[in-house]
């Protein structure tokens, strides 16, 4: 969360600052553990990243700008989270303590087998060969069907990188999933 | 839309379908004593001086993790099916203080922080009220708590049993007694600790009660008892007796349920008799005796002895002293998982704590799940190292007293995970009332 600095001139009063919070993630708590269940693969660290977040957000309220920056800086937020899970994975794996732990892997129930068929599964696989930035570019453009101006805002990089990270990505995509669209 | 695009929005919408709004966690009520900012400053523009070649190492190591992870998937995924379809627990509960100030604080697992504090039984005698035990039921939002009651009037010790769940908002319902009411069983001395376990459905609830039965004059020894209460009617099953020694004390310092739900695993102590009222958790003399044994009692016997139940592990030069012991899980998928201490050291007191997977039908040794060093010194007493199971008996929740605290966290892959929060030690040494 350090590299997006949202700073407020006129920072609203402490005391608001609890009803604010519980009202914003009131409304979106499903959408951003959705959001984290999509970077990380399962639903119990998808949890843990939101609830930090919040956790987080009751510290720094004072100095996020207007309520239209507030969304996006949640959302940029919960990715920073995922990152981080996904950083330790890495570690962890490389130094031989974690196994497992892919999308979609570790929530699995009667329920989810029939929800992910193999389609979705080899989407979802592919998905996750792709660099970390094309990922998100994809999952923010055609889960939350964000703009790009909007992503733009979120990953805090220009709308004309979002354009061309979400083609390669798709590129990227329908070469592994062998599609010619 | 192209064909990729479709599929990448259907399959990203089902994946998400999988949250459901009235199955997700709560989130923690806020704190209001929580600081409300920490101004930004211009110097942590330096953070983006290293922040994107860490990025772009960590993008580089996630893509190698994830190609790892699918490549590994497909072959580890029905050989963890079986001991990782329980998740772990989001939540623990333990008593925080002392005496009538003290309370009951729920914390998430993940990162230790205080998510609620529970208000005391709404009782005229709530003051009198010492909590003994917690647990936490398969759900991960109704927690029971274990309260001891010794007033001069009682001949004995008296036991109520309360609960509370956890809301979707954050906030705790009220404490209130389950079914039955009080019990009146103990002894007015010092509780049995750790003993509340909920069965693996959420129905009944299981503990150790101290019982005065077989006291004599010459032998101030006592025998604990099994009590099972079912939770929809308040019925109670009750298991004593049979394994009592003659000038020994009986303890049962710790039970748990076995995965199915029919029987409980406990584990037996026996010891030269330390008080009047202590149990044979504690440390003993040097040279004194000291003996435990593992068994399992199956809940369909309805009562009796609790000799109904069979033997399934025995103290040996293997496990010098079997400190708690556990029902099904562990990494191995074993029958039984028992915390084993080793290296005495001098008046009940050890150097090392070894958690293990335990064939119950041959006694061997499956798996180690975790070692922990007590200190080369003094060593610990099974009472600062106290492990609490959850309700599927495959984690474990971990207390151990350090220098000026206890500190807490949970064994899994080989480690100890430690939440960034430390407890003061408690008087007379008493173990971490801790549960989830």
């Amino acid at each position: 969360m350090r590299n997006r600095r949202l700073t407020l001139s006129d920072p609203p009063p402490a005391n608001q600052t609890a009803g604010a919070v519980g009202t914003l993630f009131r409304e979106h708590h499903s959408e951003l553990v959705r959001l984290a269940l999509l970077m990380v693969g399962d639903l119990p660290t998808a949890e843990d990243v939101v609830q930090d977040v919040y956790a987080s957000l009751h510290k720094r309220w004072s100095h996020i700008a207007a309520p239209d920056e507030v969304l996006p800086y949640v959302r940029a937020a919960v990715l920073n989270g995922c990152r981080s899970v996904l950083r330790r994975r890495g570690i962890a794996r490389r130094a031989g303590i974690l196994h497992g732990a892919s999308i979609s892997t570790e929530t699995t129930s009667a329920e989810n087998e029939v929800i992910l068929s193999e389609d979705r599964r080899q989407v979802l696989a592919a998905l996750t060969r792709l660099p970390r930035r094309r990922r998100e570019v994809l999952v923010l453009r055609y889960y939350l069907g964000l703009s790009e101006a909007e992503i733009a805002t979120v990953l805090g990089i220009s709308s004309g990188t979002v354009k061309s990270t979400a083609a390669r990505g798709l590129a990227a995509l329908a070469h592994e999933l062998r599609e010619t669209s | 839309m192209t064909r990729t695009e479709d599929r990448l929005q259907d399959a990203l919408s089902a994946l998400a379908s999988q949250v459901r709004d009235d199955r997700l966690r709560p989130l923690p009520a806020p704190a209001r004593d929580q600081a409300p900012s920490i101004r930004h400053t211009r110097h942590q523009n330096a953070w983006r001086a290293w922040l994107i070649p860490a990025a772009a190492a960590a993008s580089v190591l996630l893509l190698i993790a994830v190609v790892v992870a699918v490549t590994r998937h497909a072959a580890e995924s029905r050989t963890q099916q079986t001991t990782s379809q329980v998740a772990m627990p989001s939540y623990f509960v333990h008593w925080v203080g002392f005496g009538p100030s003290g309370r009951i604080q729920v914390r998430s697992v993940s990162t230790g922080a205080l998510i609620a504090t529970v208000p005391p039984p709404k009782s005229p005698i709530a003051d009198a009220l010492d909590v003994e035990a917690v647990a936490a039921a398969p759900d991960d939002r109704t927690f029971y708590v274990q309260y001891g009651l010794a007033t001069p009037n009682l001949a004995g010790r008296q036991i109520w049993i309360f609960s509370f769940s956890l809301t979707g908002s954050g906030s705790v319902t009220p404490q209130t007694m389950i079914k039955g009411g009080p019990i009146t069983n103990g002894l007015p001395g010092q509780p049995a600790w750790g003993n509340l376990a909920v069965s693996p459905d959420g129905t009944k609830l299981a503990f150790a009660a101290n019982s005065i039965d077989r006291v004599t004059a010459l032998s101030p020894a006592y025998s604990d008892k099994i009590i099972v209460i079912d939770l929809l009617t308040g019925q109670r099953t009750q298991w004593q007796g049979g394994l009592f020694r003659t000038g020994k004390q009986f303890s049962i310092p710790n039970l748990s349920w076995s995965a199915d739900g029919r029987s409980l695993i406990f584990l037996g102590q026996w010891c030269d008799p330390p008080g009047p009222t202590a149990s044979c958790s504690g440390g003993s003399a040097p040279g004194a005796y000291r003996d435990a044994q593992v068994w399992s009692l199956g809940i369909a016997t309805g009562g009796g002895s609790l000799t109904r139940g069979r033997l399934l592990l025995r103290q040996s030069a293997r496990f010098p002293l079997i400190a708690q012991a556990f029902g099904p899980g562990g990494s191995g998928g074993s029958d039984l998982t028992v915390a084993v201490l080793s290296g005495h050291v001098a008046n009940g007191n050890w150097r090392v704590l070894t958690v293990e997977d335990v064939s119950a039908a041959t006694g061997t040794v499956r798996h180690v799940d975790y070692g922990l060093s007590l200190g080369r010194g003094q060593g610990r007493t099974p009472q600062q190292v106290w492990l609490t199971a959850d309700p599927s008996g495959q984690h474990l929740l971990v207390s151990y007293a350090v220098h000026g605290g206890f500190t807490i966290g949970w064994i899994g892959n080989g480690a100890l995970h430690q939440l960034p929060i430390r407890q003061p030690v408690l008087p007379s040494n008493a173990p971490l009332t801790i549960g989830w």
